[in-house]
């Protein structure tokens, strides 16, 4: 039963999410071509991500900020249920709902740009690149969600990301772990290579603030 | 003494420098109905969140059915014997009353649909209204529901009638007395409406400042705690407070008003000494030691 309260409680605001990616994703078709258009998407892409970060995250409710108001969160944790499967049961559905809509993102970005889509290959590499980037930058602010309102989560979510951004265009962060390089001006559409150990470590590094998450969530005070 | 279904011993936490539990000892008999008192502040929804797994202790113990609370594995235990009605009384806005009754039963496997029937048709709960179009006392109603329908052997109460009309109050303290009669349920329930608590409670604490005030059955303490009144022949004497079970004195010109917890016999002898007249001895109510107790910390504070 927590899979359909934690559907319930995300599923407007993924259904908001896919409509308003649509939309934005038609006037880009109707607006540019080629590279602009594929830039468009991109910022579509994060810009949609980012404004609901994960579809309420993982962190929902059992790391929710202690600041935040309690409402039905006290009945929740009072359930005969660990809070590990509490977090689990909202981070996979979280995790699923963001892929269904990167998934489908996606699709739209290569009937967008069907000249860019040579190979099969190449769409799902670049799939896995989008799907790795989400997924750490879902996991961070899932964890700032242990710490910050809903305001600046959103807010501190836009600045890792610029962060990784900044580190990326000076840079500054070796070949392997840029993952914003891979998504962006190496993105496997254009490169038609999958860039693997960029995929790996944007996956460890979800990995690592999910289980961080986790952890803060078992151990704090409600 | 039957067997203590709470069992709490020197439970301390501190919030940042204000301590909300600063040594709280406290035994809720199996099947009493306990009335867990206190001031805003005072520490009872502290209590509560640590009984319930909610929040760890910085040090001292918990336990509930003589298992320790602190272990998460043991708490989900303890919680599936619970049930519990939060201060704020909210459940999932986006669900129905009968969603969040579908929603619950598979946590409880011992859920009884008689129960829910029953309580759904005396609360006049309507299966398809959402819950967010429920007023806060149908809202009560339906935790409540939720709470007795899976069997619960110990029912966590915070707050209940906060908020609540009259009329929904008194329902409500009807049900619970039926409750704890009818199914031996053990009820522990913090409250500020004395009134409500003289009503169905037998046994009271009080806390304040995270302490342990009194304890006890509530006949008990309303037999050892009485107003004592005299009106002295000459000038009153001035030792009567430091009487053994003298808990205060009010002075009126040569009327004196005497509250003691124990030993009233002697107290009585020693007015008598100061007084042609009887000394009238009355009852007192359960605000009046709540306030005794809750105002001498205070000002001690």
């Amino acid at each position: 039963m927590l899979w359909l309260k934690a559907w319930m409680e995300t599923r407007w605001k993924a259904a908001w999410m896919l409509l308003a990616g649509a939309l934005i994703v038609l006037v880009a078709r109707r607006a540019a071509t080629g590279l602009l258009a594929m830039g468009i998407l991109l910022s579509v892409l994060v810009t949609v991500f980012l404004a609901g970060t994960g579809i309420e995250t993982a962190s929902t409710r059992p790391g929710e900020s202690a600041k935040g108001g309690e409402g039905s969160k006290l009945f929740t944790l009072s359930l005969p249920v660990t809070r590990a499967r509490i977090f689990c049961v909202r981070t996979v559905i979280g995790v699923l709902e963001t892929g269904a809509l990167l998934l489908l993102l996606a699709v739209a970005a290569w009937l967008l740009l069907p000249s860019r889509v040579e190979s099969v290959d190449d769409a799902l590499g670049s799939l896995a690149v989008i799907v790795s980037f989400s997924m750490a930058v879902y996991a961070i602010s899932a964890c700032l969600s242990t710490f910050c309102d809903e305001g600046w989560r959103i807010r501190l979510s836009g600045l890792a990301v610029v962060g990784i951004f900044g580190l990326s265009a000076s840079h500054r962060l070796p070949r392997g772990l840029d993952i914003f390089r891979s998504l962006v001006s190496e993105s496997p559409l254009l490169t038609h290579r999958t860039p693997w150990d960029a995929i790996v470590s944007a996956c460890v590094l979800a990995v690592v603030f999910f289980a961080a998450t986790l952890m803060i969530v078992q151990k704090r005070d409600y | 003494m039957s067997e203590a279904i709470i069992e709490i011993d020197g439970l301390r936490k501190s919030f940042g420098s204000h301590a909300a539990l600063d040594g709280l000892d406290l035994r809720v008999p199996a099947g009493s109905v306990f009335g867990f008192l206190g001031r805003n502040g005072a520490g009872k929804t502290t209590t509560i969140k640590h009984l319930l797994g909610l929040i760890k202790a910085d040090a001292g113990s918990a336990r509930i059915f003589g298992r320790g609370v602190d272990d998460p594995g043991v708490s989900v235990g303890i919680r599936q014997r619970i049930g519990f009605v939060t201060e704020e009384k909210d459940l999932y806005p986006y669900m129905t009353v009968d969603g969040i009754i579908r929603f619950m039963r598979p946590f409880f496997p011992g859920w009884r649909r008689d129960l829910e029937q029953r309580y759904l048709d005396l609360f006049d709960l309507p299966r398809n209204k959402s819950i967010a179009q429920l007023s806060k006392g149908m809202r009560s109603k339906l935790m409540m529901l939720l709470a007795i329908s899976h069997g619960a052997e110990l029912l966590i109460l915070d707050e209940p009638m906060d908020g609540l009309d009259p009329a929904v109050v008194e329902q409500l303290l009807r049900e619970l007395v039926a409750i704890a009669a009818d199914q031996g349920t053990t009820i522990f329930f913090s409250s500020h409406q004395l009134p409500d608590v003289e009503q169905i409670a037998d046994h009271v604490a009080i806390i304040d400042r995270g302490k342990t005030l009194l304890c006890g059955e509530l006949d008990d303490l309303k037999v050892r705690y009485q107003r004592l009144s005299v009106v002295c022949s000459d000038e009153p004497p001035s030792d009567i407070g430091r009487l053994d079970g003298v808990e205060s004195v009010r002075r009126n010109g040569r009327m004196l008003s005497v509250l003691v917890s124990r030993n009233a016999d002697a107290v009585a002898a020693r007015l008598r000494q100061c007084s042609s007249t009887a000394v009238e001895r009355f009852p007192v109510t359960l605000k009046e030691v709540f306030l005794e107790h809750v105002g001498n910390s205070s000002c001690s504070g």
